[in-house]
């Protein structure tokens, strides 16, 4: 019984740790359902006051479910450096552009970093990247490894912007990490606001106050481009270009004065306008010069203007469609187009403070901005220099507001207006506040699982273990009677190990994780199955109960192990390379793998022996 | 209560009737896999999948029209029970779009039967490009780590051939996926993370079956030196049989109720699990030790075995 002492005292120990690991999720349990007890706030308020400590700790050390039984959202953030490095670039051309999009396809499919891709792309066609990027007398591995760099410290900020946005909106526990050398991973627990979460996560929340120039400039840059664009038309058009005179026919026609043309002819030699009463361009009010585009235009307009041969001909021009469209009459939404100076005159990181109200009158949500020194000094003299003239408010690309400067700003407040509601507001407050990410962000997955699946989800997970406990209980106690009941008394240990460890290890319970579990509680009993049978076998060769167990153990060891190994090794594999739910479900196997092998041979055999040793002769029977 | 106690089947004897059941399974198997490949899910293939569920049962023919009619694409399915359907379409950067529009349109036409969206899933295809590659990482680093560690405890030609069973195992049932699948509505059999899990604890099971025959056979080796090896693998074959079969058992028992209680989402993973399970149980008699004898009868050389 010397052996024995010390079994007894390995499962003790385990016990008391599985209690330490499970008494913070049975105390927070008993927290959130005294709180819900509660009639009035005031109480409750205080409850939390006076046990702010141990309620936290409880929280934070409890059993976690995943987002698949509470609901939430999983959103997988790409930053896209390309947009980063593009907006890096100097000397701009066409072969710049055309290079990032072929990269840009590849990234789609690669893992490969971005600069490295780039690199590759660029030596292929014999340019160097010193054209484009930092001194012309760096090499290309001395400017990828620089590029490599920027690239992860703009995901880095990214990401703690992200997690500033997060923290600001309101979401309790939210998990945030960088993932390869691009991806940011968002985990919100219980967010059901799915859309706003988005916008929020998405938004590059980039501010820039922007010169508006007059409209006759922005009508005859326009018109200048769209001669050139109908120009390069014309010699793409393959059935005139093969034919010079041709050519030649079409371009003195373009030259006559409009009345004379047909509208299709028109259409040919404007595609940038929008003709007659076609809407598929840019909209010309005849009285203020005022530009306008409909929304099913807007792509074809905007791709148009895009490109890096017209954008050369813009000068220091440049134009952005409103934040939200208005209709015409016809019901269609249209964005006003504004005509700006490219360069900003002041940009967002000079914004210290922001805050969401109604202005004056009290109908319009606003928000209110507040200036460091710096931009408080700048914008005096902007304003000042700028009276009577627009300035538009830009975010991420698209037009607030577009005021009229009417005095000198000493003060460095500004105001955007034209939101649509309170709530985006409130989210306008939250990003300008967090500051602006260092390149856009896409969203390349999201997994959102509402609350009401997830109660269902725990539910079916009970409902699961609890039958598939039961029925392999009811089994074994059938077939091998009293030796079945010890293997079911560890396999209870068993269940209880698996469910302590996962909280004492801070792993999360998933869906798959609680399948894990089912799936444990089934091969758990192999073992047993093993020795007893093991068992059965001494005993048909005519040993004694003590020493057929003995033996049976004995013999039986060398299987358990190694078919323990090779399945643990399996779920360690699936735990490296799986993600989320399924790395839940690797969890709980490995655990359970390693629990079974303590439950299923030492638990057991301290519960032989002990009953052997009370009633001399057998009580134990193996069925 | 006790079955198949002297049990004495001559599973060596029936092994060449076997090795063609089995060919002929894989064969189909692969065909299928070959000619209809596999109903992906959007795991590995990318896309949007959106569940909705409604207070009260709902015709699916309706939905669609409504769906269809707002010009979407995409596959649309019941959902385990007649309240939810499943949406599938393609991946798009912005959900909102799309959850605002679903919304809308549902709120109008079933008016007196409110839906809640219930999950969204939603992948690009850089994403799914990642995790197919880790898939096929991780099946591929299970069988090497196998292939060594029964190498190892073992012998050479016991791992090759645990390896060679646990290859027909998970192609077969690869196979039944690629041949079922979209075929019922309760399970799609669609091919994506909790498959590929399902795919290694079917690993992870078809060898602890194995390696308990190859520990009997160890062991009787050693000690009935002077009989033909091949009744030794029969009768260490029989020996193990009852704890293969009552192992089996359990183990399915508690995938069946995983099948029938833990939702839509787990039953294509029970599934799989089941069928590695009765395959895996299979093999391990008729595919795994017959596979090594036979390869020790053609090299004729004494079994050296470590452990």
């Amino acid at each position: 019984m010397k052996n024995n002492s010390f079994r007894i005292g390995l499962t003790i120990a385990f016990i008391l740790l599985s209690g330490w690991f499970l008494y913070p999720t049975v105390q927070d349990y008993f927290y959130s359902k005294k709180l819900r007890e509660f009639s009035s706030p005031e109480d409750s308020l205080s409850f939390v006051k006076e046990n702010r400590k141990s309620i936290d700790a409880a929280q934070e050390k409890r059993l976690k479910l995943g987002l698949d039984l509470q609901g939430g959202m999983h959103v997988v953030l790409e930053v896209d450096v390309l947009e980063l490095l593009e907006l890096k670039a100097r000397n701009r051309d066409a072969a710049f552009d055309s290079t990032l999009a072929a990269v840009r396809a590849r990234a789609e499919r690669e893992n490969e970093k971005i600069p490295v891709l780039l690199a590759q792309a660029f030596k292929q066609q014999g340019i160097r990247l010193s054209r484009y990027f930092y001194d012309l007398r760096d090499s290309d591995d001395e400017i990828v490894e620089k590029l490599n760099k920027e690239a992860e410290e703009a995901v880095n900020r990214a990401k703690e912007i992200i997690r500033n946005r997060v923290d600001q909106f309101g979401v309790a526990e939210p998990t945030i990490l960088t993932k390869g050398g691009r991806r940011i991973i968002v985990e919100l627990p219980g967010v059901s606001d799915k859309e706003r979460v988005r916008k929020l996560l998405k938004g590059t929340a980039k501010l820039e106050f922007k010169l508006v120039r007059d409209p006759e400039l922005a009508l005859k840059t326009l018109s200048d481009i769209n001669k050139y664009l109908a120009r390069q038309y014309r010699l793409s058009d393959t059935t005139l270009a093969k034919d010079s005179l041709a050519l030649a026919r079409a371009d003195s026609l373009a030259a006559l004065p409009d009345s004379l043309k047909s509208q299709e002819q028109l259409k040919k030699e404007n595609p940038l306008f929008a003709i007659a009463d076609t809407d598929d361009g840019i909209i010309i009010d005849p009285r203020s010069g005022a530009l306008f585009v409909t929304e099913t235009a807007k792509p074809k307009v905007f791709a148009m203007l895009n490109r890096a041969d017209v954008r050369e001909r813009f000068g220091d021009l440049q134009f952005l469609p409103d934040a939200r469209p208005f209709q015409n009459d016809a019901g269609e939404n249209v964005y006003r187009l504004y005509p700006l100076k490219r360069e900003a005159e002041l940009e967002g990181g000079v914004i210290v403070d922001a805050r969401a109200t109604f202005s004056i009158d009290g109908s319009r949500p606003e928000v209110n901005m507040k200036m460091n020194d710096e931009g408080t000094r700048k914008w005096a003299r902007i304003t000042g220099a700028n009276i009577d003239k627009q300035i538009a408010i830009v975010l991420d690309g698209t037009v607030f507001s577009a005021p009229v400067v009417k005095s000198k700003i000493p003060n460095g407040s500004s105001v955007i207006n034209g939101l649509a509601s309170a709530e985006e507001a409130r989210d306008l407050e939250i990003v300008l506040k967090a500051g602006a990410l260092p390149a856009p962000v896409r969203i390349v997955e999201e997994r959102t699982v509402g609350a009401s699946l997830g109660e269902d989800s725990i539910r079916a997970g009970l409902y699961s273990v609890l039958a598939g406990f039961f029925v392999v209980a009811i089994f074994m106690i059938l077939y091998y009677r009293a030796a079945g009941f010890i293997a079911d008394f560890a396999l209870v240990f068993n269940v209880l190990f698996v469910i302590a460890f996962l909280a004492g290890f801070s792993a999360t319970l998933t869906l798959p994780g609680i399948a894990g579990l089912v799936l444990t509680i089934g091969m758990a009993v192999d073992a047993n199955v093993l020795i007893f049978e093991r068992v059965r076998e001494e005993f048909a060769k005519g040993k004694m109960l003590k020493l057929a167990i003995e033996i049976g153990y004995d013999k039986a060891f060398s299987a358990i192990f190694d078919s323990h190994v090779t399945t643990f090794g399996a779920a360690a594999l699936l735990y490296t390379f799986g993600i989320g739910p399924i790395q839940g479900f690797a969890v709980t196997l490995m655990i359970g793998i390693a629990a079974s092998l303590f439950t299923a041979i030492v638990i057991t055999k301290i519960s032989f022996d002990w009953m052997l040793e009370r009633d001399k002769v057998s009580i134990v029977s193996f069925g | 209560m006790r079955f198949l106690e002297k049990a004495n089947f001559d599973f060596i004897g029936k092994r060449k009737l076997a090795y063609y059941i089995s060919l002929t399974v894989l064969t189909i198997g692969l065909a299928s896999i070959i000619v209809r490949g596999f109903q992906l899910g959007i795991d590995f293939k990318g896309g949007t999948e959106v569940v909705i569920g409604f207070a009260r049962p709902i015709d699916i023919s309706k939905i669609r029209s409504t769906i269809y009619g707002e010009g979407f694409s995409g596959q649309i399915k019941e959902y385990g029970s007649p309240r939810e359907i499943i949406l599938t379409t393609d991946f798009k950067g912005d959900l909102n779009e799309l959850q605002a529009t679903l919304t809308r349109i549902l709120t109008r036409d079933f008016k007196d039967n409110p839906h809640e969206i219930l999950r969204i899933d939603s992948v690009g295809p850089s994403i799914a490009d990642d995790l197919r590659s880790s898939a096929i990482s991780a099946l591929l680093g299970a069988l090497a780590m196998i292939l060594l560690y029964v190498g190892i405890r073992f012998e050479f030609k016991f791992a090759a051939a645990g390896v060679l069973a646990i290859f027909h195992d998970v192609l077969i049932v690869a196979g039944l996926f690629s041949l079922l699948g979209g075929v019922f509505s309760v399970m799609p059999l669609e091919v994506d993370q909790s498959t590929i899990a399902a795919f290694l604890t079917i690993v992870g099971y078809s060898i602890t079956d194995t390696v308990v025959v190859y520990d009997r056979i160890r062991e009787n080796i050693k000690i009935r030196r002077n009989e033909p090896y091949e009744k030794i693998f029969n009768d260490s074959l029989n020996e193990t049989l009852s704890r293969t079969i009552i192992t089996a058992t359990t183990t399915l028992l508690t995938v069946i109720m995983l099948f029938i209680f833990a939702g839509p989402t787990i039953r294509g993973f029970a599934f799989a699990i089941g069928m590695g399970i009765l395959i895996g149980t299979y093999s391990s008699i008729f595919v795994a030790a017959p596979l090594v004898l036979d390869w020790q009868l053609r090299t004729g050389s004494k079994l050296k075995l470590r452990g």
